[in-house]
């Protein structure tokens, strides 16, 4: 089993300065900010896919309370969301409202759909940390059946395990609400809605009612997360085993060491790559994406089939590219490209994988997703929080 | 077991031109009254109607091959109708904080579009549909949206799809 001999590496990749060196796995294991995560086939049988498991209970009440396995661990949104479908019919979460006591929800945007449903608000459990009334999403709650137009108006609907890949979404991204001041100043439509007896229609969203980053309410640990995860060999591994730890050098486990710090567009959470003399401005690091997205004209795409959507070059590709953060510092990253046909054929049972690409249609945008994380510490901190090295929103590695 | 995460492929595009500075120099302010409309597929007479319903700006960006009605949300996203000699809006595309309205700017293509991607999709990044003679690619996260849609078999000659951005 890969993930096994994997997870032996994991020691010595993790910081683990405030365990004597003595620790290991089992000190982080057991630290109170310290979650497994997996990369397994999850309730779709999909690759690259980071998993964890979340508790959340009634605010204010620990003992009606669910734990929810399988949430995609996503560095690409702000927020939780967990589908309707999954909770159990005891566990009374509170719905929020606006000031005049109107129940909010929320058109969860992606690029491949809206989540709709209810805000509500949750007292949410990881690890040994806790938020209390964190606002989250209930993805297609019947309660609130009727999808706005101008929420469906976006796209196709994600509002079953199978359409979202998951039992919900664990948003651990550098923003601490989802939509942020756009939706908080104006009315936009897809995304806050609020919904007297009489329907729903699209309103402002103070920020404290939007969907929020629940590691940014902890009581400590609270300025980012560090996500963990062992190496994967070129072949591919049946699955992975890894940490996400929280906080940001505020324990001896999550320093940030000779991490390079890369700071990100504050509206966007953008940082620029530079490869092969191209530059793509709009780049991101994305646990939410299983592959390296980025548009390169020397790089043939899969016929179809199953790595359809995937790079498929003759032979693999090592390439050599350049991030460089909005506060001009820079880092060199290097990666592979393999042939996805042939990774899938030789390892039909593997769901992780190193060197998987594909291709973007956004010329501006390189996707650094789940395989830039194998083999590192990713540190993604909170906008607005302190850190030692400085405020977020940044990423470093 | 299912592998399609990501669905960008079949069309072999070249990613890494950027349109002429020029064309963007040439772009200009117009004033109103503008009596285009602009919905994938249809005649330039739909424009307004987007522009109405998104309470937003718009300017007309006229250049060599083709011309561009841009819509401007008060949430801070641009929607590109390009608008085709013959009147015909042939590509839509758009970038922002937000995703717009698509039913309104794909129109009849719009159900097409949702129906393709439930039958394959996942990715939450990125989604592409490609068929013969509809293309619709989206891509990113909030706060940081960008995408197209065109009719392949409508581009005007001479126009590139790295254009329509």
């Amino acid at each position: 089993m890969r993930n096994f001999a994997s997870l032996a590496s994991l020691a010595i990749l993790l910081l683990t300065t405030g365990c004597g060196g003595g620790g290991g796995n089992a000190m982080l294991a057991t630290a109170p900010n310290v979650q497994a995560i997996t990369v397994d086939p999850g309730p779709t049988n999909n690759i690259n896919l980071l998993f964890t498991t979340v508790t959340i209970c009634a605010p204010g009440n620990p003992s009606n309370c669910q734990t929810i396995d399988h949430v995609l661990v996503d560095t690409g949104s702000t927020g939780l969301r967990i589908l309707s479908s999954v909770l159990s019919p005891s566990l009374s979460l509170r719905q929020q409202t606006d000031a005049n006591g109107s129940p909010v929800a929320e058109c969860g945007q992606f690029a491949d759909g809206y989540t709709w449903g209810p805000v509500k608000l949750a007292d949410v459990n990881i690890s040994g940390e806790q938020a209390g009334s964190v606002p989250i999403q209930v993805i297609a709650d019947p309660a609130f059946s009727v999808v706005p137009a101008s929420c469906s108006a976006i796209g196709p609907a994600e509002d079953s395990v199978q359409t979202l890949g998951a039992n919900g979404l664990l948003g651990l991204g550098v923003f601490q609400q989802d939509c942020g001041i756009t939706c908080a100043q104006n009315v936009v439509p897809g995304t806050y809605y609020i919904c007297p007896s009489t329907g729903c229609q699209s309103a402002q969203a103070d920020l404290t009612q939007q969907l929020q980053n629940p590691a940014g309410m902890f009581s400590v640990d609270n300025n980012g997360i560090v996500i963990a995860l062992p190496p994967v060999p070129a072949t591919g591994a049946a699955g992975v085993s890894g940490y996400l730890i929280f906080g940001i050098g505020t324990q001896g486990n999550n320093g940030l060491g000779s991490a390079q710090v890369i700071t990100v567009d504050a509206n966007t959470g953008t940082f620029t790559t530079i490869l092969n003399q191209l530059t793509f401005s709009n780049s991101f690091i994305d646990t939410g994406s299983n592959a390296l997205f980025f548009a390169d004209a020397n790089i043939a795409t899969c016929s179809g089939g199953a790595a359809s959507g995937f790079d498929c070059p003759a032979s693999t590709q090592s390439l050599a590219a350049t991030i460089q953060g909005t506060g001009g510092a820079t880092s060199d990253v290097v990666f592979q490209v393999a042939n996805a046909d042939s990774l899938f054929a030789s390892s039909p049972n593997f769901f992780a994988f190193s060197n998987l690409a594909g291709p973007n249609s956004d010329a501006t945008r390189f996707d650094w997703g789940l395989p830039f994380f194998f083999g590192r510490n990713v540190f993604s901190a909170i906008e607005g929080q302190n850190t030692p090295a400085g405020p977020g929103p940044f990423v470093a590695y | 077991m299912q592998r399609d995460r990501d669905f960008e492929s079949g069309i072999a595009v070249p990613e890494t031109s950027r349109s002429p500075a020029s064309v963007l120099l040439a772009l200009v302010m117009l004033a109103l009254p503008f009596s285009a409309s602009a919905t994938l597929g249809e005649a330039s007479t739909s424009t307004e109607v987007d522009r109405a319903s998104m309470k937003a700006t718009l300017r007309m960006l006229p250049a060599v091959k083709y011309t561009v009605h841009e819509i401007r949300t008060p949430s801070g996203t641009a929607l590109r109708e390009y608008v085709s000699p013959s009147g015909s809006v042939f590509a839509v595309a758009w970038q922002g904080p937000v995703i717009p309205d698509l039913r309104q700017a794909l129109g009849i293509y719009f159900d097409r579009y949702t129906e393709a991607a439930k039958a394959k999709r996942t990715g939450h990044r990125h989604l592409a549909i490609l068929q013969p003679d509809l293309v619709v690619q989206s891509n990113g996260h909030m706060r940081a949206f960008s995408g197209r849609a065109y009719l392949p078999k409508m581009l005007p000659q001479g126009v590139t799809v790295e254009e329509l951005r």
